[in-house]
């Protein structure tokens, strides 16, 4: 399906998520279609422009149009004593110290969901690509919802889900030392709703990776129901894939999907970078 | 000196844990020894016979000697149509279920945690081992648990844990498909206490990567205590490590060990065979 909207031209991946955006870096950069692209970004999810190939300050100034950037680590300087707006995203470790811990970015999840407010949306600009696998998949949380037959729907109501970094350990190392757990444990975690209802008056679901356990149930209730969530929502017909060209920029709303990469090797030489939209509402 | 008034000779390997025991297979065979074999066992948990080099035949009825010998899989047959009496390791595997099952040996833990009543023992032979890794590494439980404040011991007396076949499972994939995690959850489960007082008047600490929870507490105080005691009982003054030569064989008390296989390669040509003696008595 190919519309025109103004000088945009919108092509739908799939029926729930998913628009690839054809437009030109000085196009995305006047910020004349900002308004058009937060609609889009809500309903559609997932924003593809191919092959736009901006840099790293065009990314950043693109980013701005569309709401407020976000900076990595709360704003915490970097290596040049500033905020850094660019995050670079690779599983080598001589390219980035948090390439372990990247392992967890191969799961199902959403980011910021051990803040008060996650982030709305990440932008990322593919710099290198892997040889092989490195593909990212995104899932519509809203539609996944939506989806659900009403029992469902009432019986998730309430409910709580405890989000943590120690789970994110937990899913790389299913054996960590006590004292690798206690600093786990005193990392940041937080509950969340399990539905999360936004101001936009549409209900998403909040699971993934970082879901540790769901308040109040047994625990082999909790697990099998996050487990049962996570599937759902991850089914084919919620899930758009892209497979990276060069220069690729694609832009997501956090706040009603889930994200995954799909698996690729460490030295593939894959490397992604990545700026941010501030969150605009708690997960309510 | 007659043969039958030979002792054994028996070598500490560490002071918690380990014996060398040197002895020829045609005196193990004839059984003389089985009793002194098996209080040693008792006393000493893990005893190595340093590169004798048993035939599958001398393991088996070696084993015959210490006890009732258990067939793999509680009685399941092997390919001949008969009930295994030798069940092998091996590094070569190319199914999925295989290779997750070999890699779950390489968290502590100890055999039949999830069944009726766990093995009391095995004996493991070398047949080949890998170029790199495959060590085997064994905890003393019993150690373990004296060592800790008497207040603490009569404490975790108090506890029981749910060892299930969900929670193993998880480890070695964090993102199953409900599918799989509901195949897991219709698999073996057993609350078990925490503390196994055995009829002896041995106590052993009963944990590793089966134990899911802690019955009735909090889900992070549960998996903090389980994390803590396998941590405890693993620290190096409580665990033998064994680097294998062609031909070792070890024997070890399941009631009193965990244990755990340091990572090796797919198809590195590492093989085990390996007997079972039959539990003697329910975790109680």
């Amino acid at each position: 399906m190919i519309e025109a909207a103004e000088d945009l031209s919108l092509h739908h991946l799939t029926p729930y998520i998913g628009t690839r955006i054809e437009a030109d870096a000085d196009t995305l950069l006047s910020g004349r279609y900002a308004g058009q692209l937060r609609t889009l970004l809500e309903t559609r999810g997932v924003l593809v422009f191919p092959e736009v190939g901006l840099d790293d300050d065009q990314q950043v100034a693109f980013t701005s149009t569309l709401g407020t950037l976000a900076y990595e680590n709360n704003g915490t300087p970097g290596p040049d004593g500033k905020p850094q707006a660019i995050f670079k995203v690779s599983l080598d470790l001589q390219v980035t110290p948090m390439a372990k811990p990247l392992q967890n970015s191969l799961l199902w999840h959403l980011d910021g969901t051990t803040h008060d407010v996650p982030i709305l949306a990440s932008v990322l600009t593919a710099r290198q690509l892997a040889a092989e696998g490195g593909d990212t998949e995104w899932c519509s949380t809203y539609a996944a919802y939506e989806a659900l037959p009403d029992a469902d729907k009432q019986a998730l109501e309430g409910l709580r889900v405890v989000h943590s970094n120690l789970q994110l350990q937990r899913n790389i190392n299913p054996e960590l030392s006590y004292e690798a757990f206690q600093r786990a444990r005193n990392s940041p975690s937080k509950s969340q709703p399990l539905v999360w209802k936004h101001r936009n008056g549409r209900k998403s679901l909040v699971v993934g990776a970082t879901a540790g356990y769901v308040e109040g149930l047994p625990h082999d209730d909790s697990l099998d129901l996050l487990v049962r969530l996570r599937d759902w929502a991850t089914q084919p017909r919620f899930v758009c894939r892209h497979s990276w060209k060069l220069g690729d920029l694609v832009v997501w709303d956090n706040t009603g999907t889930l994200h995954r990469a799909l698996a690729y090797a460490p030295d593939s030489g894959r490397l992604m970078h990545r700026s941010m939209l501030a969150g605009e509402e708690p997960v309510g | 000196m007659t043969m039958t008034e030979t002792a054994l000779r028996a070598t500490d390997l560490k002071p918690l844990i380990g014996s060398r025991v040197d002895c020829d297979i045609d005196n193990l065979l004839s059984g003389r020894h089985a009793a002194e074999i098996r209080t040693l066992l008792a006393e000493r948990v893990v005893l190595l016979f340093p590169e004798i080099g048993m035939t599958d035949e001398q393991q088996i009825a070696f084993t015959a000697t210490l006890g009732t010998p258990a067939h793999e899989n509680n009685g399941t047959v092997g390919p001949d149509g008969k009930p295994q009496a030798i069940y092998t390791v091996d590094a070569a595997q190319d199914d999925a279920h295989a290779i997750r099952r070999l890699r779950n040996n390489f968290l502590w833990h100890l055999d039949g945690s999830m069944h009726g009543t766990p093995i009391l023992a095995s004996i493991l032979s070398a047949k080949r081992v890998a170029p790199e890794g495959g060590e085997t590494e064994w905890g003393n439980t019993c150690a373990a648990l004296a060592a800790l404040p008497e207040a603490e011991q009569r404490e975790l007396e108090t506890l029981r844990a749910v060892h299930a076949n969900w929670a193993l499972q998880r480890h070695g994939n964090p993102e199953p498909s409900y599918a799989e995690f509901q195949q897991s959850r219709r698999g073996p489960s057993q609350s078990r206490p925490l503390v196994w007082q055995q009829a002896s008047g041995r106590k052993s600490l009963v944990v590793g990567s089966t134990a899911a929870y802690v019955e009735g507490m909090d889900p992070l105080d549960s998996l903090d205590l389980l994390v803590r005691l396998r941590d405890w009982a693993t620290q190096p003054q409580f665990v033998y490590r064994h680097e294998w030569k062609a031909g070792d064989m070890v024997m070890w008390d399941n009631t009193a060990t965990l244990h755990r296989a340091r990572p090796y390669e797919l198809n590195c040509g590492r093989l085990m065979h390996r007997t079972m003696l039959m539990g003697e008595e329910p975790v109680g």
